[in-house]
């Protein structure tokens, strides 16, 4: 090697554009999972709080209003306690804190903000699942687009995950004893999110994720591969099996 | 305040809580959230030995790292760049460290770092796959590596072998926890020894608790 004084500016384009050459959709689905999954978080949190905040003012109220969907509506339009107490035929006189029109005020803007995040996260999952299936057509239908999109934040693509196999798939995602000397392997992998068997009863729910597994692996495959849509076939295959089991 | 050197631009400040940093190549650049100290007009980087295995071994009294100003380095698993910039306050203009990281995601925040940094060279690649830029790293001085892979001291052993100097020194981060799950740490480590042991000769050794954990630093000197 002949010893002219080298420049780093030759290595940062070649780097440069190795980088552009390795990314890829894979990498957009990832950070749209990971959106999706912070926005949830963020909401959560933000719900819990109000939730807190809210019965402070009217713990009467609130104790009525457990489930998250139903206590946003009922206290939506109905923030003080005269409307609430109308609303839910309950009286209206409270051992809470005397909140001010303007603290009123501020939980209603906060609800507004709930209601946003709601919204953002819907939409982003119904781009996620438009650049999925365009992508991925048949692991789009044999997975559904959100346990494709997390198979594949997971192993960081759709070639990765088509040379895996469907053992591993199965357990996708439920690695968190992997550090242990524990021989038990992990059960639940994201798989487990899949419709078929988020519905399905416990003793079957084993044999089903392995024919989901199984035909992701083979959808993956058939998108890394030969990239044709057979998702048809595919799926009318899988739920055929599926159903077959007694 | 004072200064006391530790290694080419490379000092403890303070006196009872004492800190280790190095000479900013660049000024007022902060690289991943670390303190700027100035001292008598100069700049210095704070180098945490919480972020840095190479900073937790001096913090554990290593000396004699033959990182020098000037020096030609090969940096393998080099991620976003936090000890590599050390690395290249330490080395200076007259240095290179040429800095190898597989992951792109990673790989961005380092070449973002090169454009600050005339001394670091970046490289897209799999340490494991030589080929992949043995036309475009020279010989060097010191070779260092921190990848935390399956056979990670079979790729110190072939990229020391294209690499690195006769005579030239070296570096390797072992995750005593990676290799073999089931195996006690301290088998991991030995059983690494005496890998090395058949290449090198081992100078130091020194586990980098409670700074990181389970991770051992093993310097060697090549021949
Ligand atoms: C523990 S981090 C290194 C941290 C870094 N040395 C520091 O102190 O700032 C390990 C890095 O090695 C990279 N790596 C793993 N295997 C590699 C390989 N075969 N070739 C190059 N880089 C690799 C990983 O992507 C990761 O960024």
């Amino acid at each position: 090697m002949e010893e002219t004084k080298r420049k780093n500016s030759d290595y940062i384009e070649r780097a440069g554009k190795e980088v552009k050459n390795r990314l890829s959709v894979n990498d957009l689905i990832s950070r749209l999972v990971n959106l999706v999954d912070g926005l949830e978080k963020a909401e959560n949190n933000a719900f819990e709080a109000l939730f807190d905040a809210y019965f402070l003012y009217f713990p009467e109220g609130a104790s009525l209003l457990k489930e998250r969907d139903r206590f946003i509506e009922s206290i939506r339009g109905n923030i003080t306690r005269e409307k609430l107490a109308s609303f839910l035929s309950i009286t209206s006189s409270s051992m809470g804190y005397d909140m001010s029109d303007a603290d009123l005020k501020l939980l209603e803007d906060v609800i507004k903000q709930i209601s946003n995040l709601k919204e953002l996260s819907k939409s982003i999952n119904s781009h996620m699942d438009a650049v999925v299936r365009t992508n991925y057509p048949n692991l789009h239908a044999v997975a559904g687009t959100l346990v494709a999109a997390r198979l594949i934040l997971l192993c960081g693509g759709v070639k990765q995950l088509s040379f895996m196999p469907s053992s591993k798939i199965q357990v996708l995602g439920a690695e968190k004893g992997l550090f242990t000397k524990s021989k038990r392997t992990p059960k639940y992998g994201v798989i487990y999110h899949h419709a078929a068997l988020e519905s399905a009863n416990q003793k079957k729910r084993g044999k089903i994720a392995r024919i989901v597994a199984s035909f992701i692996s083979l959808a993956a495959k058939v998108d890394y591969f030969s990239k044709k849509d057979e998702s048809k076939i595919l799926l009318d295959k899988m739920n055929s099996k599926i159903r077959s089991l007694k | 305040m004072e200064l006391n050197k530790v290694m080419d631009n490379v000092y403890w400040v303070g006196n009872n809580r004492r800190m280790l940093v190095s000479l900013n190549l660049v000024k007022e650049q902060s690289v991943y959230g670390e303190r700027l100290v100035d001292v008598k007009g100069t700049q210095y980087r704070e180098w945490i030995p919480f972020r840095s295995k190479l900073a937790a071994a001096i913090y554990k009294g290593v000396r004699g790292i033959e990182l020098h100003s000037g020096s030609r380095v090969l940096y393998l698993g080099a991620s976003s760049g936090t000890t590599v910039s050390h690395v290249s306050d330490i080395i200076g203009h007259n240095g290179q460290v040429y800095a190898v990281e597989i992951a792109e995601e990673m790989g961005v925040h380092l070449i973002l770092l090169a454009k600050t940094r005339d001394n670091l060279f970046p490289i897209i690649a799999d340490a494991s796959r030589i080929s992949e830029y043995k036309d475009i790293v020279p010989k060097c001085d010191f070779l260092y590596q921190d990848i935390a892979q399956k056979d990670q001291i079979g790729i110190f052993i072939e990229n020391a072998n294209a690499f690195l100097k006769r005579g030239g020194f070296g570096a390797i981060a072992i995750k005593s926890r990676s290799i073999d799950v089931t195996e006690s740490p301290y088998k991991v480590i030995a059983a690494a020894k005496s890998q090395l042991q058949k290449r090198f000769i081992i100078t130091n050794s020194v586990p980098l608790s409670p700074f990181q954990k389970d991770h051992e630093l093993i310097f060697i000197r090549n021949g």
